[in-house]
């Protein structure tokens, strides 16, 4: 009789688990291996190996000695700081006024500008330094505005970063422009308050967290950056570039793991900095708090008008001239439109390189976007098991202070190490999405715990009353609630995949080199307009499937969203 | 059979010495009781006193670090939540919004392995019990609040539970609705007679609704009793104070019948208290009585008093007296609204009330409220 097993079981102790509890430890288990192999170990070895000499032997901080006894590597730090903090002073005050304009004016055409802020985020890095090339070079077509000065160096790094990192500071500062309560500017009207004052001690503070948050993000971008020092640098050598030439150039794995660790540095202190800031920002806004609804001013909306046309003007002058400059024949002398450069038929790029990077995008979009949203399921919903969660959500969140180039370093020393099982991996397209989507983790991490956050937290013990699996309420009510976040994520792991240089120029093998990293090649070896045919290929292709993803968002989400619709 | 796993339906569900510690904190300590079957027993409490965390307990949400719990003879302390046979209102509703209503409600029935005409049948028969046959199509979404509790209500009841779990299923809604759904809910229970535990921290709530009230404090029961025990004979000053409006004064004891405050006697049952002890008179507002021409008692436990203030309270009028001879103890009176008009009672007009012996008890002192 039941009641019989009941009192023989009366003695135990400890809680029984079910199957779905069970499956939650299974799982958990999965992804402290997962962390282990994509992220701890690699990170593990690559710091470790600083401390050896090239023999193997340990050399205590010997190597950080030699390091520092460097000129030629030591200049690099203050050289990264320099571009990184004035490329940061820029985009953020640019930034901002964008933001500001798309959030807290009535300026026409918000939807459009919206769009637009975002077309940087189609190519990678290295494009925007090409075009930069193409238009203030030493035969650019408006050399003379540089008045003497070149291109390739500090300027160039600064003008192509603020391209580059433009959108991500309008997305940052932008949420924090929305999230204001116009209860505050009512009460500042009520009483007579200037407009300036009010902008003074209303908008900027409410948007202090966004902006801080910005700028450590946009400084982290530019310091760790690769692609664009890599083509516009000239012999201004940054941190970046240093361990990218320690590695390949030199074969120096030692002094590439010191560099990668002293980047290592500044980057954690930031996002340290950053989490702190973003957890303010979030008990900064209370959830009754009324929307901001801007009133028309015509000479502000009109302004901003004019400066958004500026802006979008620039971003397109600089995509433009990426694709003219893939089409001309030969630069400056003959101009006659080719589709030759798209033919790519030098030694080690084709369009193998694009197949390839559609393969990593792909694959990266939804093998990581299945993971990550697991993760973060398992992270926020299960009921036991705390510790083992939370240490799991304190490690998804460390992807991001490491650098992508520091990521690929500690991978390539990772699988290359002789006593790894795992070796046969090198080289891989596996290796590579790996990789990829270990880079791009926290962010969309974050934005998986976001959404699961906003549902209801007694779902699941809804589900165990009605004795229903969790499995069954996690593909019939997560999921489909969670959809809009799942698109997010896809589209933002597709987008980097196609465009991220930094984590995979160490991990390509022989048939398994990317179009970014062929771009940076073909760069590399002079054939500037195939580096700008093959870095057009990508815009094509992230232009398509953002094009496509929005269609097919659109079509599932008024299906599985009707709900939403009252 | 063993004795001790034999159930009765007076010991449907029986908890003893069931502790919960969150790290330093004991949320519940020696929690024990015994529920029979049909009963509608309230949790009532102030916010953090740990009822919530008791009936998480029960349902296996949260596991008690000590005690046992045993549900109709068996012993759940240990089974996780989808081992145990409950079903559970929250009230945040935790409706499923992508799914309809009927979808909803049928949730756990999908698992049963029925019959989907059978289930149709169920889901419809359900929300007819509900009065809401017309929203089966409809979102949780395009529900009012009132509404949606009610589609959470019956899709915990679809699966026919042992024990239905409610956890503040009020709390979330308009007064108006809140008062209509109670009577609902309650009339629901009686026709199914399943067991129900409702957690809430509304006396109203708990009085108008429940067959037993268990009032919790700091992690423990207070008291458990019907609503008229609780209100009328409170157990201690906490329970005292907690449900309705309570005076406490101050007092020191004289004798077997006579208590002292200042130069005050009063006569009241001082119920074993040794002569000389500091304890509290409790009294309840309405239990205070306006002496006019009709009413002169016997001049026992009159006090002459000054109105500092009053307060509408719709169908009765609240004083705030200072009587003399008082100390500094402020004085709430409940007068019928109409008596009031009748006296002309305002601010500074001096009258005199009597305290009945009998609406006072007494409590000793250091557990004051």
């Amino acid at each position: 009789m039941t009641t019989a097993v009941a009192t023989a079981n009366g003695s135990r102790d400890k809680p029984v688990l079910d199957r779905d509890d069970l499956t939650v430890r299974w799982l958990l288990v999965g992804f402290a291996l997962f962390f282990l192999i994509a992220l701890l170990v690699p990170l593990y070895m690559m710091v470790s190996r600083s401390f050896f000499n090239l023999k193997g032997d340990y050399v205590g901080l010997a190597n950080y000695h030699e390091y520092f006894n460097t000129p030629a590597l030591f200049q690099s730090i203050s050289n990264s700081f320099t571009v990184a903090s004035i490329s940061t002073a820029i985009v953020i005050v640019l930034a901002f006024l964008y933001a500001y304009a798309l959030n807290r004016t009535c300026m026409r055409f918000k939807g459009f500008f919206k769009i637009m802020a975002m077309v940087p985020l189609l190519s990678p890095s290295l494009l925007k330094a090409i075009a930069l090339v193409y238009w203030f070079g030493k035969q650019g077509v408006l050399n003379e505005w540089m008045f003497g000065e070149s291109i390739y160096g500090p300027i160039g790094i600064v003008m192509a970063s603020v391209f580059w990192t433009f959108p991500h500071a309008v997305l940052m500062i932008g949420t924090a422009l929305a999230l204001t309560d116009i209860r505050l500017y009512e009460a500042a009207e009520v009483l007579k308050t200037r407009k300036s004052r009010i902008f003074f001690t209303i908008t900027l503070p409410g948007a202090r967290y966004g902006l801080i948050s910005a700028m450590i993000v946009v400084f982290i971008l530019v310091l760790t950056d690769f692609g664009v020092p890599k083509v516009i640098g000239g012999s201004y050598n940054v941190m970046a570039t240093d361990i990218y030439k320690e590695v390949i150039g030199q074969q120096n794995f030692e002094m590439g793991a010191v560099v990668s660790v002293i980047l290592l540095v500044p980057a954690i202190i930031a996002f340290v900095i950053d989490r702190i800031v973003t957890r303010k920002q979030v008990a900064l806004l209370s959830a009754r708090a009324v929307p901001y609804a801007p009133k028309p001013n015509p000479l502000l909306d009109n302004a901003m008008l004019a400066y958004c046309l500026f802006i979008v003007f620039l971003t397109l002058a600089v995509l433009g001239m990426a694709q003219y400059a893939s089409l001309v024949k030969f630069w400056p002398y003959n101009l006659t439109l080719t589709l030759e450069h798209f033919n790519f038929e030098i030694e080690g790029a084709g369009w193998e390189n694009f197949f390839n990077s559609l393969k990593v995008a792909v694959s990266v979009s939804l093998i990581g976007t299945f993971v990550i949203f697991l993760g973060a399921y398992m992270v926020e919903k299960p009921r036991r098991d705390g510790v083992a969660r939370q240490a799991i959500q304190m490690i998804a969140l460390i992807p991001m202070a490491v650098p992508g180039l520091v990521l690929g370093l500690a991978y390539l020393m990772f699988i290359n190490h002789p006593s790894n099982p795992l070796g046969f991996l090198y080289g891989t397209i596996t290796i590579i999405v790996l990789s990829t989507i270990t880079h791009f983790y926290t962010v969309t991490h974050l934005t998986a715990v976001t959404a699961l956050k906003q549902m209801d937290g007694e779902f699941e013990a809804v589900s165990a009353s009605l004795k229903v699996p969790l499995a069954r309420s996690f593909w019939r009510v997560t999921v489909p609630v969670c959809m809009p976040a799942i698109f997010d994520i896809s589209i933002y792991l597709f987008l980097n995949s196609m465009t991220t240089v930094s984590a995979v120029i160490f991990l390509y093998g022989p048939g398994t080199k990317v179009a970014s990293v062929a771009a940076i090649h073909l760069d590399d070896s002079g054939e500037t307009a195939s580096a700008a045919a093959m870095a057009m290929l990508i815009v094509y292709a992230c232009i398509t499937v953002r094009v496509l993803h929005a269609i097919v968002t659109g079509r599932v989400l008024h299906k599985v969203q009707a709900w939403r619709r009252r | 059979m063993d004795a001790d796993t034999t159930s009765t339906a007076d010991e449907y569900l029986q908890l003893a010495g069931v502790t919960k510690d969150f790290g330093a904190f004991r949320a519940l300590s020696d929690v024990g009781f015994t529920i029979s079957e049909g009963e509608f027993i309230c949790f009532l409490g102030p916010s953090g006193c740990g009822k919530t965390t008791l009936l998480r307990c029960i349902a296996g949400l949260e596991t008690q670090s000590q005690g046992s719990i045993h549900m109709g003879g068996t012993d759940i302390s240990w089974l996780p939540p989808s081992g145990r046979d409950f079903g559970i209102v929250f009230q945040s509703y935790a409706l499923f919004p992508n799914l309809t209503v009927s979808d909803n409600v049928g949730y756990g029935l999908v698992n049963k392995s029925m019959a989907s005409a059978d289930i149709e049948a169920r889901v419809s028969e359900l929300l007819q019990l509900v009065g809401l046959s017309d929203h089966a199509p409809k979102y949780p979404g395009q529900l009012s609040g009132g509404e949606q509790q009610r589609v959470a209500l019956v899709r915990a009841l679809a699966t026919s539970p042992g024990l239905l779990l409610l956890d503040e299923p009020l709390s979330a809604l308009d007064a108006k609705v809140r008062a209509h759904l109670r009577r609902e809910i309650r009339a629901i229970q009686d026709r199914l007679g399943v067991t129900t535990i409702m957690v809430t921290h509304d006396q109203e709530e708990a009085q108008t609704m429940a067959d037993r009230i268990f009032v919790m404090n700091d992690g423990r029961i207070e008291q458990m009793g019907t609503p008229d025990e609780i209100y009328d004979e409170p157990a201690t000053p906490f329970v005292a104070d907690f449900i309705g409006v309570m005076n406490f004064i101050p007092v020191t004891v004289i004798d077997g019948a006579t208590i002292a405050c200042g130069d005050l006697r009063l006569q009241c049952d001082t119920n074993g208290h040794a002569a000389g002890a500091d304890v509290h008179c409790a009294v309840r507002p309405e239990d205070i009585l306006l002496v006019d021409g009709v009413d002169t008692g016997d001049g026992a436990n009159t006090v002459e008093a000054t109105i500092t203030d009053l307060e509408y309270l719709g169908s009765f009028v609240r004083l705030y007296l200072r009587p003399q001879s008082f100390g500094d103890d402020e004085l709430r009176v409940d007068v019928r609204k109409d008596l009031a008009r009748h006296h002309g009672l305002t601010v500074d007009n001096a009258i005199k009330i009597r305290i009945p012996a009998g609406g006072i008890r007494l409590y000793g002192s250091g557990t004051g409220a």
